[in-house]
């Protein structure tokens, strides 16, 4: 599904280049449940971004499905991002003047989905998210695991052929950081491919391979039994 | 989509609740000036244009310069209509108004008196759209001594109009029968009259007559150019004989420009003037503007707040354009609730408008369809306009940075948005400025030495004829109340602007000379110059002792001795005009007066000759100087007085300081409509100061916090905080002034004596300027300099 190629990405000011990714060169296939583990500014969120398509690299080949996406233009990255990608974030960034219900509509109103059926998926991804009781309430009014699943709720319900997690647990106690990871895992059996960075070990156990990173290079891969 | 658009905008809007509500005002108060000034300028336009042939209407006026001088006059002779329609196969129609048919109505037991009535051919209705209620347009005013009255004044003397029909009245005792009712003639006609009279059967008068006027409608509106290249032609074939050698040009004014656009002498009312209709419109369009800038400028500094939201619907797959629809939905729902709240505030402001502007402007002045459509297009077309730049640059935010809350305020628009608030407050400085010289010289026109005394002199016109020859009757019995002191007689109330000219010192063979000149002319006894406390330059006043004064001695000014350059003028010997039987008076100068203003000071003092009457007639107008003490008794004994003489006619008082300040009138309401803008503008300015001042010391309530632990005091952060807006106001006022000179330098054109505009108008303006920014800024930088440190440094 993505292969990417002597990938690079520099950050520049004045008087110095930061290296954030350096000829970095990934495989991850269809079906795939991957965790990308390292130290603070190893280039996790640089890579995250790019796979995401918010962000293009400087050189290197990003093959996402077969298309060479990484000399897209903006418009052309955004459209094939919201079809085919689904995002997690640590801090759940829900929309705060949205409900919950409104917040999983969102991303079916911009890919023009009719109003009938955008009610059938958003009621239908509630409820497998276990959150169809709060769909009236706002962000605010929820707990941190609850967003969360709203956030995820938001991510899937467009089916996204592949899900990015940032530290989709880095704001939760271990109790709700479980069960988001039991949501990931049913997805990914159900066939969505979860690319998640993590600095959890545990998280990370619930992957089928763990990519290291340091100073932008990938320099040990786990296979996970 | 749209629905989740709106929904979106309304939270935010109940959310952040001052923004919104500054916002709101700020636009309602905008949007509510930039109506009014639009119904104002709308109403001033629409002038005339109810005519159904208004395009094809002209009104012939006439231009001529020669040696000595020139005319512009509204006015043309009686002959010209038929002239032109029979010279012209392009003239359709010509017809002539005359609008001395006022006086005396009587019916019955009943009387009034009827100034607005115009004789005119019945061809009128063929041009003009009269809407006849009761009788044929066809022959209405075909037969001598027939009227159409106007609705009101029948009702006035009938009850109803319906009865009015073949009724016969008497207009100054002559027998004329009713031939038509038609409804008012609208307001925004540049004249109305209450009745329309038939000329006498055959009516002329000499070419040289100029005294009505003449409209032409043409076959097409082009037409016009070749009658008016036709005007040299013209003027040799039917006007030369009476004029003499000079430069003539005929104008054929558009019906529609004429209320705008004409400014002559004799026009039939008072006309607007265009310039005022551009100087509202693009006020109007600056207090918008600045109402928009709060928008953008509030909208902008607090991108930060909505900045990871952005990131969220651009992640989430917002498109830009999605983006940008989004904010827009927003300006624009702000734009329709401020618009409500316009017409709101409209409706409440427009009696005191229209008292302000002389107008009776309605809200629904176009009907309901039309106000309700322009409504919605103006708040669409204004919300997109204030949401522009804001929906642009939110929505131009990179993804990341945006995510991250990295975008903040970028250089380039803190830059834009400095630039915005100096725009606004250029403009309210202009205003300022404009608005105290145009104080100052209102101040200066009322209170300059006219060269006499206006003060408790009163002036009032001897309408009876017979009362005309009992002056000198009059006179004694006025001063036998000692709390009168003198009175003068003259042929016309100064002040009024309207005072005859003729010609002076022509050649010895009635022929225009070197030494000529046209002078105003006003005939005055010789109690006159001691009433009014005239000086005398030279010579002696008029004196009713020396019979020889009153054919042979004429009196100037010092302006006509200056301009002719005569040292020694007294008992020179003048031409001053040709006699009936066509020989030249000559005049004796006997007395020189000090410059006194006839005409109001936009005007210079003219070149005069004061004549005494040569006829009781030519007195009509009585100068009476009372004392300081019980003036309305006076002015009981002297209606008591007149009511001996005239039994008819009650004394219309007026006072010589009125007369001249009733010609300050439209300046003094141009004064006071800018100066409620500028109040306006002001408000809505500072309201957009309050927004940003009040949003900045949120954002840095942490620094604030540390900087008082450091030990920062309550004036060391006010100041911090409105250092920056206060500078900028300073850079506006730098901006403004020469702006604003330029601007008052072209108003005070219009003045023949004027105040200098002292640098310090501009340093008052600014410094007013900087004061009323100051005391808004303070209310929240004070506010945020006293709060508790500890409070702000726990919430990080």
């Amino acid at each position: 599904m993505i292969k990417i190629t002597n990938l690079e990405k520099f950050y520049r000011t004045e008087e110095v280049e930061t290296i954030a990714l350096n000829k970095l060169s990934i495989e991850i296939a269809t079906g795939e449940f991957v965790a990308i583990m390292g130290p603070s500014g190893c280039g996790k969120s640089t890579l995250l971004n790019i796979l995401g398509m918010l962000d293009d690299p400087d050189a290197g080949s990003y093959v996402f499905n077969d298309i060479e996406v990484a000399h897209f233009t903006e418009r052309k990255r955004a459209d094939l991002r919201k079809h085919n990608i689904g995002f997690v974030f640590q801090s759940f960034n829900l929309i705060d003047e949205l409900t919950v219900f409104e917040n999983v509509e969102l991303p079916l109103i911009y890919t023009g989905v009719a109003a009938s059926e955008r009610v059938k998926r958003v009621e239908e991804v509630l409820d497998k998210m276990q959150i169809m009781h709060r769909r009236n309430h706002y962000p605010q009014q929820l707990s941190g695991g609850q967003q969360q699943r709203v956030a995820i709720a938001r991510a899937v319900v467009n089916k996204p052929k592949l899900i990015l997690a940032d530290e989709p647990t880095g704001n939760l106690d271990s109790s709700n950081g479980n069960d988001v990871m039991e949501l990931l895992t049913d997805l990914n059996e159900q066939g969505t491919t979860i690319i998640m960075v993590t600095h959890s070990e545990h998280d990370a156990r619930y992957s089928h391979r763990i990519i290291r990173l340091l100073d932008g290079q990938s320099v040990m891969e786990n296979i996970m039994v | 989509m749209l629905k989740n658009y709106f929904k979106i905008a309304w939270r935010n809007l109940i959310k952040h609740k001052v923004f919104s509500l500054l916002n709101v005002c700020g636009l309602a108060i905008g949007v509510a000036t930039f109506w009014l000034i639009s119904l104002y300028v709308t109403d001033e336009w629409s002038y005339d244009r109810y005519n159904d042939k208004a395009d094809r209407i002209f009104r012939v006026v006439q231009h001529a310069d020669w040696n000595g001088g020139k005319s512009n006059i509204a006015v043309t002779s009686a002959p010209f209509a038929p002239a032109l329609k029979n010279d012209y196969p392009e003239v359709e129609n010509a017809i002539r108004i005359d609008a001395e048919g006022g006086g005396k109505i009587t019916y019955g037991d009943k009387q009034m008196n009827e100034g607005d009535m115009y004789f005119t051919d019945n061809a009128i209705f063929n041009v003009f759209s009269y809407h006849f209620l009761y009788g044929v347009a066809r022959s209405a005013l075909v037969k001598p001594q027939s009227v159409v009255l106007t609705k009101t004044l029948a009702q006035k003397l009938f009850g109803e109009a319906a009865k009015a029909l073949d009724k016969t009245i008497l207009i100054e005792n002559n027998p004329n029968t009713i031939t038509g009712v038609i409804d008012d003639v609208p307001v925004n006609s540049h004249f109305t009259f209450a009745a329309l009279r038939s000329f006498p059967a055959n009516y002329t008068a000499p070419w040289g007559n100029s005294n009505l006027y003449t409209y032409l409608l043409l076959k097409n509106h082009d037409d016009y150019k070749h009658i008016e290249a036709g005007s040299g032609a013209f003027f040799n074939k039917y006007l030369k004989g009476d004029k003499g050698p000079m430069h003539y040009q005929l104008e054929l004014q558009p019906l529609t420009s004429i209320h705008l656009n004409s400014n002559l002498d004799y026009e039939l009312g008072a006309n607007g003037n265009i310039t005022y209709v551009y100087v509202f419109g693009g006020v109007a369009l600056l207090i918008l503007a600045i109402a928009v800038i709060n928008y953008v400028n509030l909208t902008t500094a607090r991108s930060s707040v909505r900045v990871k939201e952005i990131g969220v619907r651009k992640v989430i797959g917002s498109s830009k354009k999605q983006l940008m629809s989004m904010f827009f939905a927003e300006s624009v729902l702000l734009t329709m609730i401020a618009t409500l709240a316009a017409g709101v505030l409209i409706q409440f402001a427009l009696p005191y408008f229209n008292q302000l502007s002389g107008k009776s402007l309605v809200l629904m002045q176009f009907g309901l369809t039309k106000t309700v459509v322009a409504f919605i297009v103006f708040a669409l077309v204004t919300g997109i306009l204030s949401g522009l730049y804001p929906a642009l640059l939110l929505s131009g935010f990179s993804t990341i940075s945006a995510m991250k809350g990295q975008v903040g305020n970028q250089v380039s628009t803190v830059l834009f948005r400095k630039s915005l608030v100096v725009f606004q407050f250029i403009v309210t400085i202009v205003m300022i400025a404009g608005s105290c010289i145009i104080y100052q010289q209102l101040h200066y026109v009322m209170n300059k030495d006219l060269g006499f005394n206006k003060a408790q002199v009163l002036t009032f016109h001897i309408r009876d004829k017979s009362a005309r020859t009992k002056i000198a009757a009059i006179k004694s019995q006025l001063m036998q109340n000692p709390a009168i002191e003198s009175v003068g007689i003259a042929g016309n109330p100064i002040g009024d602007n309207y005072i005859g000219s003729g010609n002076f010192n022509v050649g010895a063979d009635g022929k225009v000379n070197s030494e000529s000149k046209i002078v105003e002319t006003l005939v005055i006894d010789e109690d006159f110059i001691p009433t009014l406390q005239i000086k005398l330059a030279q010579g002696r006043n008029f004196s009713a002792a020396m019979a020889t004064d009153q054919k042979q001695a004429v009196m100037v000014n010092q302006t006509l001795v200056n301009e002719l350059g005569w040292k020694k003028p007294v008992g020179r010997m003048v031409h001053t005009g040709v006699d009936e039987q066509g020989n030249v008076i000559t005049q004796k100068i006997i007395g020189v007066v000090m410059d006194f203003n006839t005409y109001s000071l936009q005007h210079k003092v003219a070149p005069m000759v004061l004549q005494m009457p040569a006829e009781a007639n030519d007195e009509d107008n009585l100068y009476v100087r009372m004392g300081k003490n019980n003036i309305p008794a006076t002015l009981s004994y002297i209606s008591k007085v007149y009511s001996r003489f005239d039994t008819e006619n009650k004394a219309e008082f007026r006072f010589l300081d009125q007369n001249f300040a009733n010609q300050y009138q439209s300046e003094q309401k141009q004064g006071s409509i800018l100066f409620i803008f500028t109040l306006l503008a002001i408000c809505i300015a500072c309201l957009g100061l309050f927004g940003l001042v009040t949003f900045t010391a949120e954002q840095r309530v942490k620094e604030i916090g540390i900087r008082k632990v450091l030990g920062a005091s309550v004036t060391n952060i006010v100041t911090l905080l409105s250092k920056d807006l206060m500078k900028l106001v300073l850079v506006a006022t730098v901006i403004a002034s020469p702006v604003a000179w330029f601007g008052m330098h072209k108003w005070l054109q219009s003045f023949a004596y004027r105040v200098n505009i002292h640098w310090w108008f501009f340093a008052v303006a600014g410094a007013a300027a900087v004061l009323i920014a100051f005391i808004t800024v303070s209310t929240q930088s004070v506010k945020a300099a006293t709060a508790n440190p500890a409070k702000s440094l726990k919430s990080e």
